[in-house]
């Protein structure tokens, strides 16, 4: 059996790891702002956004992609979902399962975004960071069509 | 928080919710992960193991199902006309109640979903009842309102309301 | 700190997230004001921009109970819980997400939403309950071709 502090540093961490989401979300939300968004990843993270939005490997690769983003998407609001946050039992790392509901606006169209993320995380200097961010695009549909007619706006 | 508990019994409690939380989301994503295109054998023995064996499914649209096989046969009659669902699962309210064994949790559900080719907006909550038993957290009792299941392109106010169950 | 201290942030945070699940199922239909209301402190600030400014519990339940008229159906969706706890005071920001029937038509609304409470005789209260209304769409027309119906109206 565990001892009370390490039962506590993991209910901590997973508590910690949930504000490092939806910190991400709000500085989504605020105009993606690169470099604060690239500190919450790791040196040598990965973000991948799958077949649709391409891999960016390390911290300046994935700060360059948020820095160009909002100038397409000039609206959006992530809806960080649910999840499910395991804490690997050395405590330094962990994996994470969330669902995404967005509402966007890109390139002057009304877009609705449903994606699952399967996050991983570090912990740097006692500090919980993203060190892989892997999203599954479910539908990305033009709010006219809706999930049915147009599954990924990118496919046309 | 009652000061005669133990710190170890108010740890316990935290654990607790963690765990309710994140069995409930285990349900959500391996629903999803089944109602799919690609998935022909679902319900398959890892989603129902989320289940004790004399749970409970019901709805004010589905009726009640009781037992594992019961639930079998109601998943499966999703699985064959839902070809895409994304239960969008929000907003925790959990109770572990004194003597740890047994909690009861509160979700709204916000699903995207596909049947019989159509794409539909369904709303809903739960008012579920959970057991631990071997140490392990399982769902004893799902009771979902659906408040609305409407066509894409129709909304939801064209409707009349449902008919709801009570908690 | 003590990992009794360490629990007892925990466990406030998760009474903080409780509270609020509490005041955002108030305010769904068929709504309860006074459950709403009695969530704030007696001076409590409701301030929803642009729907107007509630303060005190008597207007703010007023308000909510008000929507029964306005609002045939509408539930909250509200998750996305960012909350910190400094002794007997919170704060929280989350996201919203509402599905009203205005005016006849099934509306999308999307909403961010802040909160200041106080530990109160061993219960949390709001003292102040801000909103921020990203949109709010008619579900044919979306927050691009019209951003936002007019709830006052």
């Amino acid at each position: 059996m565990a001892s009370l502090e390490d039962r506590v540093q993991l209910l901590e961490d997973i508590e910690a790891i949930r504000r490092l989401k939806i910190k991400y979300a709000r500085l989504c939300d605020t105009g993606y702002d690169g470099t604060k968004l690239a500190a919450l990843f790791t040196e040598d993270a990965v973000w991948d956004g799958g077949k649709e939005f391409g891999v960016q490997n390390g911290r300046g690769a994935i700060k360059a992609m948020f820095d160009d983003m909002s100038n397409d998407l000039t609206f959006a609001l992530h809806y960080m979902i649910g999840h499910t946050i395991d804490v690997d039992p050395s405590g330094t790392s962990a994996k994470a399962h969330w669902y995404l509901w967005e509402p966007m606006t890109y390139q002057g169209r009304a877009i609705l975004n449903a994606i699952t993320y399967d996050d991983e995380h570090r912990k740097v200097d006692g500090e919980w960071l993203f060190s892989r961010m892997a999203l599954t695009f479910h539908f990305l549909t033009p709010y006219e069509d809706g999930w049915v007619k147009t599954r990924m706006v990118t496919d046309g | 928080m009652p000061s005669e508990r133990t710190v170890e019994q108010r740890l316990q409690r935290l654990e607790d919710i963690a765990a309710v939380r994140q069995l409930k989301h285990t349900y959500a994503k391996l629903m999803d992960a089944g109602l799919c295109h690609e998935n022909k054998a679902w319900p398959d023995d890892r989603f129902l193991a989320l289940f004790a064996d004399d749970a409970i499914w019901e709805s004010n649209v589905h009726g009640r199902h009781e037992g594992r096989e019961a639930l079998r046969a109601l998943f499966a009659g999703w699985a064959a006309r839902i070809t895409f669902a994304k239960h969008h699962t929000i907003a925790p309210s959990i109770d572990i109640a004194p003597s740890g064994a047994e909690a009861s949790g509160h979700w709204y559900t916000w699903e995207t979903i596909t049947a019989d080719g159509q794409p539909i907006w369904l709303a809903a909550t739960y008012n579920d009842d959970f057991v631990k038993r071997d140490r392990r957290w399982l769902i004893k009792h799902v009771r979902s309102n659906i408040q609305f299941r409407s066509p894409y392109h129709q909304g939801w106010a064209a409707e009349a309301p449902l008919p709801q169950m009570g908690a | 700190m003590s990992i009794e201290d360490r629990i007892r942030t925990l466990e406030e945070i998760e009474a903080v997230r409780r509270v609020l699940a509490a005041v955002g199922a108030t305010c769904d239909a068929p709504y309860d004001g006074a459950a709403f209301a009695g969530h704030f402190t007696e001076d409590g600030v409701m301030d929803l921009m642009e729907m107007g400014v509630y303060t005190g519990r008597a207007a703010i339940q007023e308000f909510i109970d008000g929507m029964r008229a306005r609002v045939p159906f509408t539930m909250h969706y509200w998750d996305g819980y960012a909350i910190d706890v400094d002794g007997a005071e919170a704060t929280a920001t989350w996201y919203g997400f509402e599905t009203p029937n205005l005016n006849g038509t099934a509306h999308l609304g999307g909403l961010t939403h802040d909160a200041t409470l106080k530990k109160i005789e061993g219960c949390w209260m709001v003292t102040r309950l801000g909103q921020q209304l990203h949109f709010m769409t008619p579900y044919d027309k979306g927050w691009v071709r019209q951003r936002v119906t007019d709830q006052t109206a």
